[in-house]
């Protein structure tokens, strides 16, 4: 207690404002976080990447192989399979998919389309 | 003719301190760290000679003695990273703790300043750390950083008051050196 004695009223001053400016970059970088909250899809079949296709711009992606036909749509920062040739179409009767977290599978194909944040994929790298 | 003496006492002065530097970080780094739970925190003995100079020395001196000690230290324990990191804490603490030492029997205490360059030498280390790893991200250690550093600051600042106040050495040193000036 002998401490606090000597302590002059600056000293806690000082202390203060270095907790706070410590404190700084957290609210900084959850500022930030909200801004880019960019979300993007992870198109995957047989478990590999196979592209990425950001939320931001509308465009239309056609996959095909071996007879394999999956046609993705974007839209209004949501994402869609519009057409494929599986049997079952469940896919298709998924519809618009927007939260990051989302997935879309087409099990006969074994294509899918995870969608995920973009910092969050950049910190995992 | 005394004013060569003066010049030499200054400069041997410098020497002496540094070389406690030197023997000071090589013995922290002998002892486990006391925050173990916080890799990266230090005692940060080093701040004791720094704020020893800063009281005695002129600035030059200082910013002297806190190079050849940073190239010294380097040479004898770590690498070139180490020295990186030490030196980008050990400067801007250096300078912070000049700007504020003015302040000091009016408003601060010495234990106020020794604080203030105990967080900023963790700062200055987690600039280089966002420079190295090209990640915003850890500067979210810095609170914790911060309250170790006060801690650690705290300490330094009571045992450099002390050492002002009951080595005789260091008053008569400090008044060759200023009638020097």
């Amino acid at each position: 207690m002998e401490i606090l004695k000597k302590l002059k009223l600056g000293d806690f001053l000082i202390i203060i404002v270095l907790l706070i400016i410590s404190f700084t970059p957290f609210y900084m970088l959850h500022n930030q976080e909200k801004a880019d909250n960019q979300i993007i899809g992870i198109v995957k079949i047989n478990n590999r990447e196979v592209k990425k296709l950001p939320l931001n711009k509308d465009q239309k992606w056609r996959y095909q192989k071996n007879g394999k036909i999956n046609i993705v749509q974007i839209k209004n920062h949501k994402i869609r399979v519009i057409d494929a040739n599986c049997k079952d179409q469940v896919c298709v009767k998924e519809g618009w998919k927007s939260e990051s977290g989302d997935t879309i599978v087409c099990l006969p194909h074994k294509f899918l389309i995870e969608l995920k944040n973009k910092n969050q994929i950049d910190s995992n790298e | 003719m005394t004013e060569t003496n003066n010049y030499l006492r200054t400069y041997v002065f410098t020497g002496i301190l540094c070389s406690q530097g030197i023997i000071l970080s090589v013995v922290e780094q002998m002892f486990p760290s006391p925050f173990f739970f916080a890799p990266g925190a230090r005692l940060g003995l080093t701040n004791i000679i720094t704020m020893i100079a800063l009281m005695i020395l002129p600035f030059n001196n200082c910013v002297l003695l806190t190079f050849l000690r940073l190239v010294l230290t380097a040479l004898m324990t770590g690498g070139t990273s180490t020295f990186l990191f030490a030196a980008a804490g050990s400067f801007l603490s250096l300078f912070l703790m000049k700007l504020f030492l003015p302040l000091v029997p009016r408003f601060i205490s010495i234990m106020g300043v020794s604080i203030l360059g105990g967080v900023c030498h963790n700062f200055g280390q987690l600039l280089i750390a966002v420079l190295i790893a090209h990640s915003k991200y850890v500067l979210l250690y810095l609170p914790l950083l911060t309250v170790f550093g006060i801690l650690s600051g705290t300490i330094v600042g009571l045992v450099s008051s002390y050492l002002l106040h009951y080595v005789d050495a260091l008053s008569f040193i400090k008044e060759i050196i200023n009638k020097g000036n």
